[in-house]
């Protein structure tokens, strides 16, 4: 964000580097030099990869770290991606024709003030503890915001494109949502489906925190009660960097899609 | 033709109402055709809505585990009070201050970057061996969940102020902590409630979450002991008391912010 570059090490770099650098001195310190702080509340930092190093080669609780986090990327993904198949669609349906949108939009008013989280009870009653209780729950929670994001997007086409359109001589409804309506929607579906993404992460922790036999939410939870908060927080870096890959990726997708759209925020 | 388009936007106005209605009977016929009239699903499975909502009414006067419905729903909205009024407190000054001081603002980022992407939902083994399994843990998930989008809005909304505003305060002689308070932070006023009315959703998320997980009070709990004793209506009461609370949370601060931000036009 900062755009003074002086020399290789800004100001910026410094102050990032000393920030750094000072939260891991004060870990180091309070658990390890003066040990204020036991391990089993916060292990010292070395221990987290000592531990990584660990269960990355031998199985914990039933897998290897990889093992755990192959688990939750195929609930994620499978939850993620029906939920891209069936609420894009569906979202701009409901932003094209009015009438689908009077039958629909009622019920997803009426379910989409509950939290996806919530099903998770009901869900496991419906499906049982394997893998498609968790896929529904994840499918639930990416669902909302794309259906919600692709309505949007159609129902903000600029009535102008759509008047161009007609003067050039579209005639056919397809043709105007497949030429107009839904290229000028993108940017906003596609901002619905990195929505969709972090929800799915969110419940797939929480639903692998409830019921399940692997995965990272699994393993974190076993960790708890074996008292290895190492264990807990290398799942907590696993997710928070295989969320914020993705949501990376879905950035660059974003560019390549939609070139036209300039760069904001961060 | 004028009053032809008045007649004809009438009519579609009507319809669209017609098949609101028809569209919400059509769902509760359905499900009370498969459950009471048919038996196509047994009641372990799905409730008839009747059965919910006697449940809804017997649990105003009957415990369900510890506590009588307005009990739980008492718990929840402590905890989530707590949560948000501690979040909120520590993230809006920061957040005003980090967009204000760029030495901070380098000096904070990236350890906010570093745990922004790690789902506030699997900070919950974490919390709950930090903090026990009562009060605390709960407050501090919610809190993580409130914390990150309103810090981030308000950081934004202060970063990103129209540079012609502070420009004018400086002309008119205003010192640099004037132009703090009386300018920057309440221009930035739309932008922190958006972040806040995000994180008071995602908090209402991390509430279920963490009630799910371990608790014995509060509506995440009801939902959890209707799928654990095989009572699904008591979790589909629990999920749609859940789903009102998030409704009224969220009238709330739009509210709010239209009483605040009274120059903002719709």
């Amino acid at each position: 964000m900062g755009a003074n570059k002086r020399g290789p090490l800004s100001r910026k770099t410094i102050l990032a580097v000393v920030s750094g650098a000072g939260v891991i001195g004060v870990w180091f310190a309070l658990t390890a030099v003066f040990r204020v702080i036991p391990p089993a509340f916060l292990p010292p930092p070395q221990n987290i990869v000592t531990d990584f190093l660990r269960i990355l080669g031998s199985p914990y609780v039933g897998h290897t770290l990889i093992g755990h986090t192959l688990v939750s990327l195929q609930i994620v993904l499978g939850g993620f991606f029906s939920a891209l198949l069936i609420g894009i669609p569906l979202g701009i349906l409901m932003g094209w024709f009015k009438r689908i949108e009077a039958i629909v939009d009622p019920l997803f008013q009426l379910l989409r003030p509950i939290p996806p989280l919530a099903w998770i009870p009901l869900s496991l009653l419906w499906f049982g503890i394997g893998i498609q209780s968790k896929i529904f729950v994840i499918w639930l929670s990416a669902f909302v915001p794309c259906v919600i994001n692709s309505y949007t997007g159609i129902r903000l086409t600029e009535p102008l494109l759509v008047k161009a359109a007609l003067g050039l001589g579209v005639t056919r409804q397809r043709d105007l949502l497949r030429e107009v309506a839904i290229p000028s929607a993108l940017p906003v579906i596609l901002g619905g489906v990195r929505i969709g993404l972090g929800a799915a992460w969110m419940t797939l922790v929480a639903a692998e925190l409830l019921a399940s036999d692997a995965g990272l939410g699994y393993m974190m939870q076993m960790a708890r009660r074996a008292l290895e908060p190492s264990v807990i927080i290398l799942g907590m870096l696993v997710i928070g960097i295989l969320g914020a890959l993705m949501a990376r990726g879905l950035r660059v997708l974003e560019k390549r899609l939609c070139p036209w759209v300039k760069e904001e925020e961060h | 033709m004028a009053r032809f388009l008045q007649r004809l936007g009438e009519r579609i106005y009507q319809e669209k109402i017609v098949l609101s209605i028809s569209s919400v009977l059509g769902f509760l016929f359905l499900w009370l055709l498969v459950t009471d009239v048919l038996g196509l699903m047994p009641a372990i499975v799905l409730p008839s809505p009747e059965k919910v909502f006697f449940t809804l009414y017997e649990k105003i006067l009957v415990p369900a585990g510890e506590e009588k419905l307005f009990g739980h729903v008492l718990a929840s909205l402590v905890r989530i009070l707590v949560g948000v009024g501690i979040a909120l407190a520590l993230a809006i000054p920061l957040g005003v201050l980090m967009g204000w001081y760029e030495d901070l603002d380098a000096l904070a980022s990236p350890i906010i970057e570093v745990l922004r992407p790690i789902p506030p939902i699997a900070w919950i083994p974490l919390a709950i061996l930090w903090f026990g399994i009562g009060l605390g843990s709960k407050v501090f998930i919610i809190a993580i969940g409130v914390f990150f989008p309103t810090l981030i809005n308000t950081y934004i909304g202060v970063k990103f102020v129209d540079p012609l505003l502070i420009r004018a305060a400086q002309t008119l002689g205003a010192g640099d902590r004037n132009i703090l308070w009386e300018v920057v932070v309440p221009a930035s006023v739309p932008l922190i409630v958006a972040g806040v009315r995000i994180g008071v959703g995602l908090g209402m998320m991390c509430l279920v979450a963490a009630e799910l997980v371990a608790a014995s009070s509060g509506l995440g709990y009801l939902i959890m002991l209707g799928g654990d004793d095989l009572k699904p209506e008591l979790s589909i009461t629990g999920m749609i008391l859940i789903g009102v609370l998030g409704l009224i949370a969220d009238r709330m601060i739009l509210r709010f912010e239209r009483k605040v931000v009274y120059w903002k036009k719709e």
